[in-house]
């Protein structure tokens, strides 16, 4: 009543012909959001209900009972546990995982490269920083397919056939030439027994350095020119010629040009480096020095990488034990430390002390543990029947398989490099052991990690400038180093703008990584791809996906969040 | 001029000294300034920094060496050639090209207009497009003048080549030519006795020619990896497990006497005719015997269309090899249109087409007197043989590549040009005085609504069949046309669905903002792959009528639903960017709320978020490169259709080269351009009123 | 060795030696033969018009930037391009900046007691001892766990004062301290800038506050395009400078 009073008096209200109710604020409001979510609910569900009648129609009601029906499909890159007859769910299964070994690879190493990048961006040196610039650029503005086909249809098809791989460290017998070893003592000595000491900018130190890199050019220049004849060389050769005239050359310049002390340091080294030359050059002392073999660790073909595999043996958890107590020990040293250096003021090596003992408990857990005899005899079988020969007879008969070495072996941890698969004729064809990469994995793993990379290097770029300048100078004028102005001025206040644009760019990795579908690496979006395929439950099987990819969003988007916080600046 | 001041000898003992303050200014050391500091401040400061320019120098160095020798010698860039209009169109109907082209110079008209209004143009500007359209044309003139095409070598005899498998010459080759042209005919050399001048030679060549060559430098492969093993053999540098591998390799290779004593090449005459193909007949001075190198024939051509060089060779162990000039491969290709220009009768045509030119015919291979087809040599077994030298990549890739897209560039950039102008004599004649460039920048307002939609319509079509502008096959779209459509359509209908979602964010009804913010987190949080499979797949279950709705357009939907999540975000950024008192003062000024946000805060945030939004729009037309998993012949589509072609298998490296560059070229240009307008222009100027 | 160097510097040595010192911006000639000595104690204000060079030139003697001729000696040691020697004498010298420059990711007692810890190597007590009497002298005790961004201007420059003398300085330079603040906080500022000159440390102090230099100063010198054109005893200065450049540049500025 009070209310239409109060109405009917308000001449302004009155010339509205609409009911006052309609013209409150918060009821227009709720009346609004009524009808929005009407057309809103009604639009989603004449969708749905036409989807589902048209699924219906063929049999296909979205449901998740068909991920208990048999797959039918290999997949390339598996887990030895799926095969042709496990069901979808187990291929999805499959397929997660991949994507998520891409995914927390690829997160890890793109960090890394685009740090490295971003400094590069900031390098004084012009060219690197120009060439890094360029290599953004051009990765920044090219669509992520095309590069992930650059990778897997041109580069990884350039490598080298499996049969004969590219190998990391390229297998061959090797010698460390014995000159080599000797300049490097000389050099050494020479730097931290005199130069080091010297005022950088000084002219003696000039002439040092001069000398000394002379000296050992000569020293190479001889045995390039030389190397096929020395040993039998004669006095009256050229290149003897030119290495005595330059070495006699830096020998006077010693004399004449150091002063006092020095002057006999710089002698007797000059004369050195002669003298060594000579030996050399005579065959005194050999130049190939010690031959190593080197056995590869990684193959690269273009069937893929293979890797050393590491096994645990049955004595693992023993060693296992000493390890841990090595690590509780370092983690007391770290915190005491810490607290001493705080009370002191005295600064103790605490990172290098932990790691010793770490190091140091390791090590005498292999020992211990590898110090428990082994049977003296092993059950092995042998035409069919169980035999018990000494450890040593059964392997040399090769009736050890790959689990009795593991069982047997001393060692807590087996490392197995990967070895080729040669059949009687000499060929290649395949791997007896180690871990195998597909070239699918390689491709994707490299064109997600080049390209975010590339957004990430600018990234990091622009948050290390927002740095203000005077910050780096006022760390100067306390006195910091470069590497304190670094690491506790610059970037902790870089991270603060990194962070959330770089959140963005882990977010893209990972929903980038769906175009695995191009490369046919089989990944979440691909299998369920084909098991859209087979089954015809798209309806299903894309929400699957896009259940799976929120899910990884949200966990990347949790984990950045946390960061972010831990970065904020406090202000008024 | 030093003054010393005995009274005010401070009691520190410093004077006061009164200088000369207005001596001249010094030069700075010589090391300085100057680009001899320049290079030791940028490359060499320290010593790392010395080996850090060394070390960069070096890969870079090796790098650009061998992406140039590629280019130049190993890449077959006819792949290109042959499929640009594929690559720029697609399959678009022939007979609406000159749709396109009318929506490429209105697009080109446009742009012209836009450099008026917003960027400063000068007569300069015009004057470097007109020469490089101008080089486009000398180029290829002055190439086609002075260098002439490589040879091509032809196989005679009946020997086989290599193995027992390996290929046989043939007796005959038929080819294609223009009338006037000639063609001439002499034996190739005899390689005196030695596989290394056979092995290296590099030009056209046919399958048993090629098998020749190609045994030649096998075996001085083999005799290589020969002496290379047996010192690695000798020498004390390999493990005993490289050692059994490589003993066991050396047994295997067997070395055998050069090819071209096998062979014998061109050892004995070989009989030479060239025929004409309609008739079979010989031409005149078409018929000799040849039998040393330094003797030849040339023959005149007297019209267009098939020839056939036969040659005979009495010896059946003697390979002969000639060496032709005016002989080319050739590309068959097949083309589906209207058999004649009257009737509408849909067929298949084979076109033949030469590989150094464009040349076409359609006639029928001519055939001997026993029906048999003459071979004729096509470009899917032999291309380029070896190395090309960098006068016959000029020859047969840039000339012919300038020659095709001259005319297309000096349209497009007269076309931009004249909107340049039009635009600036709109500025001379109307705009105020005050604002001098309101008259164009308003006719580019319009023109940036107008000419999409027009181009859209002219593109698809607007009638049925038979009357004005008939609708176009939407699955005949492809290659860039395909890429700016969706890419045109992404930008016009995610803008305003991004508008209405932010505002719809930031809505103080609960929701609706509850609603627009999941829909913009569940887009956002998926790939934008699921969207396209999405489209693709659910679409056509919503009505059975719809599942004959184009993928284009599919993808189009996609494509808009996709990117208007990211657009809301940025305009999102903006509206939260601009302070409160806007809100406050516009609202005192008595405008409702509709009115507030349509008027005062939405212009502001949207100039504000210019940069971000291209930033956007370039993720988006990189990410229409997708559509081609989906199975849309966009550009990356079609490139991975057309290296999926016999004809073109192998050329993946330059065909994804080129359009690589071509997606470079455009988001590099619009990143430019966002990246100038944050820097300087309009975000600078609104970000300091703010 | 370096003990007796700092005797000697003390009784009758100058602490800061600079001669003929050159410097270029590219082809600008920033710097102009300049030779000042500082002797230990002495409190230098330095004024001039802006662009003078006056902040290039404390800024040289720290090395925040490098001189390009002459020489530089600070207390015995020559400024060059030895790392170590420019660590030496960073350690020794403060400065005080005009934008303030904490650390806005520290708090207050963290700004003051980071660089004693990591670059003198005291203890963390020490330096807190050592933080809290500081903050106690500039007059701010109250403050220590806030972060730079919660104080006022004057109070962010006192921090920064405190921050420099913590690491027991030989030297102070402030370059325009007072510049960025508000006039009620130039004061609070000057107060310590004095107490500090009354305690006896050797500062060089660029400013336009002409009272300070007349009240605080041994000697003020007078800085134009580049070069060093008047100095002498603030009495001198503000009465009978000599030079026209000098005399305009007070009369403008008074």
């Amino acid at each position: 009543m009070a209310y239409d009073s109060h109405n009917s008096t308000g001449s302004f209200q009155n010339r509205s012909l609409v009911p006052a109710f309609l013209r409150d604020q918060r009821i227009l409001s709720v009346i609004g959001q009524l009808i929005f979510a009407f057309v809103l609910v009604y639009l989603i569900s004449l969708l749905w209900g036409s989807i589902l009648t048209s699924l219906s129609s063929k049999n296909l009601t979205p449901n998740l009972t068909f991920l208990t029906n048999r797959a039918g499909f290999d997949i390339g890159e598996s887990p030895s546990w799926y095969s042709s007859s496990s069901n979808y769910g187990d291929a999805f299964k499959v397929g997660l995982t991949n994507s998520l070994r891409v995914i927390s690879a690829g997160l890890v190493l793109t960090t890394i490269v685009g740090v490295l990048a971003g400094i590069f961006l900031l390098s004084s040196n012009w060219l690197l920083r120009n060439v890094t610039r360029g290599a953004v650029e051009l990765l920044r503005n090219t669509p992520i397919l095309i590069q992930l086909i650059f990778w897997y249809a041109i580069v990884i098809t350039s490598l080298p056939d499996f049969r004969a791989p590219l190998t990391l460290l390229p297998e061959g017998r090797f010698a460390f030439p014995l000159h080599w070893l000797i300049e490097i003592a000389v050099v050494a000595f020479l730097w931290f027994g005199y130069l080091a000491k010297d005022i950088i900018g000084s002219p003696r130190r000039f002439f040092c350095v001069a000398a000394l890199l002379g000296g050992v050019v000569a020293i190479e220049a001889g045995f390039l020119f030389l190397g096929a004849a020395y040993g039998s060389a004669s006095l009256n050769s050229i290149g003897f010629v030119i290495y005595a005239v330059i070495s006699i050359v830096l020998i006077a310049l010693a004399f004449t040009q150091i002063k006092n002390v020095m002057r006999w340091r710089a002698l007797g080294l000059t004369v050195g480096q002669f003298v060594g030359g000579l030996l050399f050059y005579f065959g005194i002392l050999p130049n190939n020095g010690f031959p190593i073999d080197i056995t590869p660790t990684i193959f690269i073909s273009r069937r893929g990488f293979a890797f050393p595999e590491l096994h645990a043996t049955a004595r693992f958890a023993g060693w296992l034990a000493f390890v841990a107590v090595g690590i509780s020990l370092a983690l007391i040293l770290w915190i005491y430390l810490g607290r001493l250096t705080e009370q002191t003021g005295r600064a103790y090596p605490r990172l290098r002390y932990s790691i010793l003992a770490v190091v140091i408990f390791s090590v005498i857990g292999w020992f211990a543990v590898g110090a428990q005899p082994q049977p003296s005899t092993v059950p092995v079988i042998k035409d069919d029947q169980t035999v018990f020969l000494s450890l040593d007879d059964a392997r040399s008969q090769g009736l050890l398989t790959s689990a009795d070495e593991d069982y047997y072996s001393t060692s807590p941890i087996v490392y197995v490099l990967p070895v080729q698969r040669v059949n009687a004729a000499g060929i290649v064809s395949g791997y007896v052991s180690g871990t195998q990469v597909s070239p699918e994995y390689i491709a994707l793993l490299l064109g997600l990690v080049i390209y975010t990379a590339a957004f990430i290097a600018e990234i990091v770029r622009a948050g290390i400038l927002a740095v203000p300048k005077g910050q780096i100078e006022a760390s100067r004028a306390l006195g910091f180093t470069t590497t304190q102005t670094l690491w506790m001025i610059i970037l902790p206040q870089a991270m603060r703008v990194i962070i959330p644009p770089l959140a963005s760019q882990y977010l893209n990795l990972a929903k980038n990584s769906s175009l695995a579908i191009a490369i046919a690496f089989a990944d979440v979006v691909t299998i369920s791809t084909t098991i859209m395929n087979q089954s015809g439950q798209s309806v299903s099987g894309i929400t699957l996906i896009m259940l799976t990819y929120l899910t990884i969003s949200l966990i990347i988007a949790f984990f950045t969040n946390l960061a972010n916080r831990r970065f904020q600046l406090v202000t008024r | 001029m030093t003054t010393i001041n005995e009274q005010h000898v401070n009691p520190l003992g410093a004077k006061t000294i009164v200088s000369d303050a207005d001596a001249a200014h010094r030069k700075p050391p010589l090391l300085a300034v100057g680009p001899l500091a320049w290079i030791k401040k940028n490359l060499f400061n320290t010593v790392g920094d010395s080996i850090l320019t060394i070390v960069v120098l070096f890969i870079v160095g090796s790098v650009g060496v061998s992406f140039v020798t590629w280019t130049v010698g190993q890449a077959n860039w006819y792949a290109i050639n042959f499929n640009i209009r594929l690559l720029m169109v697609g399959r678009y109907e022939p007979e609406a090209d000159w749709r396109v082209t009318i929506v490429v110079l209105l697009t080109a008209f446009t742009i012209g207009m836009a450099l008026a209004a917003w960027a400063r143009m000068r007569l300069s500007h015009a004057i470097v497009l007109g020469v490089f359209v101008a080089l486009t044309f000398i180029i290829p003139v002055v190439i086609y003048a002075t260098l002439p095409l490589p040879p091509f070598y032809v196989a005679a005899g009946t020997a086989k080549i290599g193995s027992d498998s390996g290929p046989v010459p043939q007796d005959a080759v038929a080819f294609i030519a223009v009338a006037g042209e000639t063609v001439s005919v002499r034996l190739a050399d005899q390689f005196s006795g030695s596989d290394n001048k056979l092995s290296q030679l590099n030009s056209f060549a046919d399958s048993a020619s090629n098998g020749a060559m190609n045994a030649a430098a096998n075996r001085l492969e083999t005799e290589a990896q020969i002496a290379e093993l047996t010192r690695l053999l000798a020498a004390d540098s390999l493990t005993p497990n490289q050692r059994s591998r490589a003993e066991g390799e050396l047994s295997r290779l067997e070395d055998s006497d050069p090819v071209v004593d096998t062979l014998k090449i061109n050892q004995t005459p070989v009989h030479v005719t060239i025929l004409q193909g309609s008739t079979m007949q010989a031409l005149p001075d078409g018929d000799v015997v040849l039998t040393d190198p330094s003797q030849g024939m040339t023959v005149t051509l007297p019209e267009d269309g098939w020839y056939v060089l036969k040659k005979e060779v009495d010896d059946p162990e003697v390979i002969d090899l000639l060496e032709t000039k005016g002989i080319y491969p050739i590309l068959l290709r097949t083309i589906t249109r209207g058999l004649d220009d009257t009737s509408s009768v849909v067929g298949s045509i084979s076109q033949y087409v030469r590989m150094t030119d464009t040349f076409t015919t359609e006639a029928t291979i001519p055939s001997d007197e026993n029906g048999r087809r003459m071979p004729f040599v096509v470009v899917t077994s032999n291309q380029y043989r070896g190395t090309a030298s960098f006068s016959d990549y000029l020859r047969l890739y840039v000339a012919p590549f300038l020659n095709q897209i001259n005319v297309f560039l000096l349209v497009v950039s007269i076309v931009g040009t004249l909107g340049c102008v039009v635009g600036q004599l709109l500025d001379r004649f109307f705009s105020p005085s005050l604002r001098p460039r309101a008259t164009s920048t308003r006719a580019i307002t319009w023109l940036l609504v107008v000419v999409p939609i027009l181009g859209f319509i002219l593109i698809y079509g607007l009638t049925g069949d038979n009357g004005f502008l008939p609708i176009t096959d939407t699955r005949r779209w492809g290659g860039v046309l395909l890429t700016m459509l969706l890419t045109i359509v992404g930008i016009i209908g995610s803008l305003p669905l991004g508008i209405l979602l932010a505002l719809g964010r930031r809505s103080k009804m609960p929701v609706v903002s509850t609603a627009c913010t999941i829909y913009i987190e569940l887009l956002r949080g998926i790939p934008f792959i699921t969207v396209l499979f999405m489209a693709q797949l659910l679409i056509p279950l919503i009505n059975p009528a719809l599942a004959s709705f184009p993928g284009a357009f599919r993808a189009m939907i996609a494509t808009v639903l996709f990117t208007a999540a990211y657009n809301a975000e940025v305009v999102r950024g903006g509206l939260q960017a601009i302070p409160g008192g806007q809100d406050e003062a516009a609202k005192a000024l008595g405008l409702n709320g509709l009115q507030v946000t349509l008027f005062i805060t939405l212009p502001q945030a949207l100039r504000l978020v210019i940069p971000p939004m291209m930033g956007n729009f370039v993720g988006m037309f990189k990410d229409t490169s997708l559509v081609a998993i989906v199975g849309l012949l966009d550009l990356t589509g079609m490139a991975q259709n057309i290296v999926s072609q016999t004809e073109f298998l192998g050329l993946r490296r330059e065909t994804f080269m080129f359009i690589a560059i071509f997606y470079f070229i455009f988001s590099y240009i619009i990143a430019a351009i966002s990246r100038r307008i944050e820097s300087t222009g309009a975000g600078q100027a609104i970000k300091m009123q703010i | 060795m370096a003990e007796t160097n700092i005797e000697a510097a003390q009784s009758d040595e100058p602490i800061i030696a600079c001669k003929d010192v050159n410097k270029w911006f590219g082809e600008f000639h920033v710097l102009r033969d300049i030779t000042v000595d500082v002797a230990p104690q002495e409190v230098v204000v330095v004024i001039g018009p802006s662009g003078s060079g006056k902040s290039t030139f404390i800024r040289c003697i720290n090395r925040l930037e490098e001189h390009q001729s002459g020489q530089i000696m600070v207390d015995g040691i020559e400024l060059g391009n030895d790392m170590r020697n420019i660590a030496a004498i960073r350690r020794e010298i403060g400065m005080v900046f005009q934008q303030f420059n904490l650390f806005p990711h520290k708090t207050v007692a963290e700004n003051i007691t980071l660089a004693p810890m990591k670059v003198r190597g005291w203890s963390k007590d020490k330096a807190e001892a050592k933080a809290e009497e500081l903050l106690v002298r500039v007059g701010i005790p109250e403050q220590a766990n806030k972060y730079p961004g919660q104080l006022s201007g004057g109070q962010q420059q006192r921090v920064a004062i405190a921050r420099a003398l913590a690491m027991e300085p030989k030297i102070m330079l402030f370059d325009e301290p007072t510049s960025a603040l508000d006039p009620e906080m130039i004061k609070e500022v000057l107060d310590v800038m004095k107490e500090l000159a009354l305690s006896g440390m050797t500062m060089i102090v660029v400013t336009h506050e002409m009272g300070f230099a007349r009240e605080v100063a041994d000697r003020v010198i007078f800085f134009d395009q580049g070069r060093i054109v008047e100095q002498g005893t603030p009495e001198y200065f503000f009465e009978s400078a000599q030079h026209p450049r000098t005399k305009l540049f007070l009369s403008q500025i008074l």
